[in-house]
């Protein structure tokens, strides 16, 4: 991976956009926890798109996922698609996935010289849980016209399953790092 | 590739992609502070007439705000428990109401067509020496890579079951789906610089 | 956000020199990490087609690639139609195509009108004009009927045509083609060759197929990135398939 050209990048982005997708579409990828809440491969994608790409070539990939979602294609997890899914409850989530992958990216891009398991844990945890609630949070209330404290308190549903995508993008990232560093963009 | 594009020829089909989303914009504005139920309630009536106006298939194609109930019964308890029912069921017919609007561009544009009109949009842009072009190129390609992707997802899954992989750890098939995006991006890079590259030859 | 920047330096419209030879290398030196790949290659091609043989790794493929300006030599000159390789590498894909091993890696475009048009707007055309001409080509070709077809519900064989095909749209005047078949069945690398050989466009073939390269002009083997031997096809085919057998 050296010779880094504008064709890399561009191909670079759109392939982690389409595995994002994919990870979305593939039938039965979802893993089960405990209390029943299925957590899909989809939401680690964008958590892995800031650690792996780094911060600017994640936040573009999650921001060319999003635009080929607003086109018309059903590839949020669950076939949901079109522009009509910014009209939903979660558009703040939606919206938030670029900030997210980017604060992850960033984090990473400064934690450099520290270990990756640690690095990547933190990274995703301050961006695939902090950044992407308080945008996911601010867009709950403003769409069903609720409180902030409200909307909140449906996040209480989903944070087991989303500290344990924290816990498995460190995982992932670590493994990676081991079998081959040069795919850690965010430390190249 | 499934799209929510509906093929159809419908009079909102034959209207011009950069018009409806101009259209579906001026009308979330003017959507957005309504507060009257009543008034509310007659748009959605009026879309629906919309829907029904595409044919017979057309009421049917309401049905994606359906899996969305327990958001609007959570909505609705909200506003209950603070004491406002009747804001609650605004808030549900405002959000039911823009979906279903936005539903209507969705299935009735193809996404090329969408994009260009989108490209056009940006057409300020190029003013300033930037091109919409590697924009265009982004969708195709990863369109394009979709499907090739599942497949190599599919053929990791394969190997991970033969070599007897736990399901429990199913999840560490993320990892050699990464690195082989990253490995097919070097491959697609090289491939596009091969034919010209981002800019071409003009 | 400098990819989306217009690159203004890649627009030259560059002609190739006419009478210069195909390709004129001389002392090409290539190195990967230190490693050297092709060690001081001089050679001269203009035959119509031209086959390379070698073992994996002898450096046939950094050869291809030096041609089309994917790399660069890292010392020695490299004239490609009369052009200076180093200087306008973004250029030498307008002159020379290329067809990779696997069309997966080489297709960019969900549809195969898509793929053929794209080509030709990388020349210049308007998406409308290129995608009219696209068509033209397909019918031509008495495959009409794959314009709205998804590139990827194509066969091996189709794919790899489909490639052939988008790169010949865009007129080079050779074409590299590394180890193009390997993903072919046996009937269908016939097919491939047969199309290739109708075409007007010089050829450099690089393959381990060596009965492919029978009819060939010319055939140089390269060994640990230099020139082993180099001439006709019965004698560099014969002298390759000795070495594989007994060793040098």
């Amino acid at each position: 991976m050296s010779n880094p050209s504008t064709e890399r990048t561009i191909a670079q982005i759109a392939l982690y956009a389409a595995l994002i997708a994919a990870l979305g579409l593939l039938p039965k990828f979802a893993i089960p926890i405990a209390g029943g809440i299925p957590i899909t491969a989809q939401s680690l994608g964008v958590m892995l798109a800031g650690v792996m790409l780094g911060p600017v070539r994640g936040a573009i990939a999650l921001l060319l996922f999003l635009l080929v979602v607003a086109l018309g294609l059903p590839l949020l997890a669950g076939g949901r698609g079109g522009i009509g899914v910014f009209m939903g409850p979660s558009v703040g989530f939606l919206v938030g996935f670029p900030f997210a992958a980017f604060t992850c990216g960033l984090i990473m891009k400064l934690l450099k010289n520290s270990p990756v398991l640690p690095a990547a844990w933190f990274s995703a945890a301050v961006g695939g849980i902090a950044i992407l609630y308080v945008f996911g949070i601010a867009g709950m209330a403003w769409k069903m016209d609720t409180t902030v404290m409200q909307a909140a308190s449906v996040m209480v549903v989903f944070l087991p399953g989303d500290m344990l995508k924290v816990l498995l993008a460190g995982l992932i990232a670590q493994t990676v790092w081991r079998g081959m560093p040069q795919a850690l963009i965010s430390r190249a | 590739m499934i799209s929510l594009y509906r093929p159809a020829s419908s009079w909102l089909h034959n209207h011009r992609a950069g018009h409806k989303l101009l259209a579906l914009c001026f009308v979330s504005i003017f959507i957005f502070p309504l507060t009257s139920l009543a008034l509310l309630l007659s748009l959605l009536m009026l879309c629906a007439s919309m829907y029904l106006s595409l044919g017979k298939d057309g009421l049917a194609e309401m049905r994606v705000v359906v899996p969305l109930w327990p958001w609007f019964l959570m909505m609705l308890a909200f506003h209950w428990y603070s004491g406002e029912p009747v804001a609650g069921l605004v808030a549900v017919v405002k959000m039911v109401l823009m979906i279903l609007l936005a539903n209507l561009l969705t299935l009735s544009t193809r996404q090329s067509d969408l994009l260009s009109a989108l490209q056009q949009g940006l057409t300020p842009i190029t003013w300033l020496g930037f091109s919409t072009r590697p924009l265009a190129l982004s969708v195709s390609l990863m369109i394009r890579y979709i499907p090739v992707l599942v497949l190599l997802l599919g053929q990791h899954r394969q190997a991970w079951r033969a070599r007897g992989g736990a399901e429990r750890r199913k999840w560490l098939l993320v990892v050699p789906a990464l690195i082989g995006a990253l490995r097919l991006a070097d491959h697609v890079g090289e491939s596009l610089t091969a034919r010209g590259g981002v800019s071409g030859f003009r | 956000m400098r990819w989306f920047r217009q690159e203004k330096s890649r627009r030259s419209a560059l002609s190739a020199v006419s009478g210069a030879p195909a390709i004129d290398m001389r002392n090409v030196v290539y190195k990967r990490a230190g490693k050297v790949i092709l060690d001081g290659l001089s050679l001269q091609l203009d035959e119509r087609r031209v086959g390379i043989i070698g073992d994996n790794g002898s450096g046939k493929s950094t050869f291809a690639r030096l041609l089309n300006g994917l790399l660069s030599p890292d010392s020695g000159t490299l004239k490609v139609f009369g052009i200076d390789a180093t200087q306008h590498t973004a250029s030498l894909p307008q002159f020379v195509g290329f067809l990779f091993q696997n069309p997966d890696h080489q297709i960019l475009f969900p549809t195969v009108l898509e793929e053929l048009a794209f080509g030709l707007t990388q020349l210049g055309l308007k998406q409308g004009d290129a995608e009219r001409l696209a068509r033209e080509y397909l019918r031509a070709q008495c495959r009409i009927e794959w314009a709205d077809r998804p590139s990827q519900s194509l066969s091996e064989g189709e794919k790899q045509r489909l490639c052939l095909w988008s790169v010949l749209l865009m007129k080079p005047r050779l074409l590299v083609l590394d180890e193009s078949f390997a993903s072919l069945d046996l009937r269908s690398r016939y097919d491939f060759m047969a199309e290739l050989n109708r075409q007007q466009q010089q050829l450099l073939m690089i393959t381990h197929e060596l009965d492919l390269l029978e009819n060939f002009e010319r055939i140089v083997w390269l060994h640990k990135g230099s020139v082993k031997a180099d001439g006709d096809a019965k004698t560099v085919i014969s002298a390759y398939k000795q070495y594989a057998r007994n060793g040098l």
